[in-house]
């Protein structure tokens, strides 16, 4: 889960579809942002760097399992970040070691589970390309901010790049609305825009809803706290739609 | 001072595409690899419709596609009815 942008929506989409991944397989959320909202859209706050995922990057004989925070939802296993995440990557960096460094770290977990799913901070520096660098593929988001638009497209390019460069073999799978708003024309424009760019726009387009800020504080996502709500089916069928794209099962 | 005039919807939609297209990967034929579904067509409500009214400027019955061909244009009289896909 990637954009060069903030606040689009990036946490929420990856909380709900790795709770909706769990309906159906084995499942690892893992934030690759320091500001750690992934873990508390779960209700998951580490207390330092040596209970969350900088450990695991800092020093690579730190026991993976023991970091990971099992069964925080039915089927989902969480690794959480920490804003001392922030120091090691700059340590990491300045040793030449940040871009690997997650595909490193995950790489003892991975027969464990089906998907695992990324989450990444709205830039494109070197700590969100440590987890492109660990990722099959990469889905964007944007929103009815034209700007959004435009940081899409700029995280099509950053993949481009970072393929050539051999940092990479991610596919952009997908570019989803995460916060649709259907009465305002602004969403239609930017998404309009987008299909005139060749990404590949997914079908799916997850409704503006005040359920979701309410889903924050009560540290359930939607998926979980609200079934059966709209906004929960939108994002259980933008899951599905990643599965297809993926190529992880059949249209 | 006369305000600028607001631009059409369907303008807004254009200027926002040509600043993406700045900064879409240079390989346009071979664009970011994306994976082989192809994306699936924008459900129909991503269609609109909308009229408008040009006062004073009466024209005979017509119908065309619109410059940017995002959309079917009918006129009649002083209204212009546009038919468009958002979602092309
Ligand atoms: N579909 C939605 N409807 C309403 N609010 C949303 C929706 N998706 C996200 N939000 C809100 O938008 C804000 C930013 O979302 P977040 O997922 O944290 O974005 P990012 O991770 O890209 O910074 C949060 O307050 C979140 O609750
Ligand atoms: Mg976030």
């Amino acid at each position: 889960m990637c954009s060069s942008k903030g606040g689009v929506g990036k946490t929420t989409v990856a909380a709900n579809v790795a709770a909706a991944l769990a309906r159906s397989g084995r499942v690892l959320a893992v934030d690759v942002d320091p500001q750690d909202s992934l873990g508390r859209a779960f209700g998951v706050v580490a207390k330092g760097r040596d209970d969350s995922l900088g450990a695991l990057l800092e020093d690579g004989s730190v026991e993976a399992r023991a970091v990971v925070r099992h069964a925080v939802a039915p089927g989902l296993d969480l690794l959480p970040a920490h804003p001392s995440l922030e120091a090691v990557a700059t340590q990491l960096a300045a040793t030449g070691g940040l871009t690997t460094s997650v595909r490193r770290a995950l790489r003892p977990l991975l027969g464990e589970y089906d998907h695992v799913v990324l989450d990444t901070r709205g830039d494109l520096g070197a700590l969100t390309l440590a987890a492109v660098c660990a990722a099959d593929s990469v889905l964007t988001v944007f929103t009815s901010d034209p700007g959004s638009a435009l940081g899409a497209v700029r995280l099509a390019a950053f993949l481009e790049q970072h393929r050539t460069y051999e940092n990479t073999s991610a596919v952009l799978v997908g570019v989803a609305c995460a916060v649709w708003d259907r009465q305002g024309r602004a969403a239609r424009d930017v998404a309009g825009a987008l299909a005139g760019t060749g990404l590949p726009l997914l079908s799916t387009r997850v409704p503006l809803s005040r359920r979701v800020p309410s889903s924050v504080l009560a540290k359930r996502p939607v998926v979980l706290s609200s079934p059966t709500s709209a906004v929960a089916a939108a994002y259980v069928a933008l899951a599905d739609e990643v599965l297809v794209a993926t190529g992880k099962v059949p249209a | 001072m006369t305000p600028e005039l607001p631009r059409h919807a369907g303008r807004l939609q254009d200027d926002l595409l040509q600043d993406l297209r700045a900064v879409v990967p240079a390989h346009a034929s071979v664009p970011v690899p994306v994976a082989s579904a192809p994306p699936p067509p924008p459900p129909p409500s991503a269609a609109a419709m909308e009229v408008r009214v040009t006062p004073g400027i009466w024209t005979g019955p017509s119908a065309g596609v619109s410059p940017d061909g995002a959309a079917i244009v009918v006129g009649v009289g002083p209204l212009q009815i546009r038919f468009g896909l958002y979602g092309r």
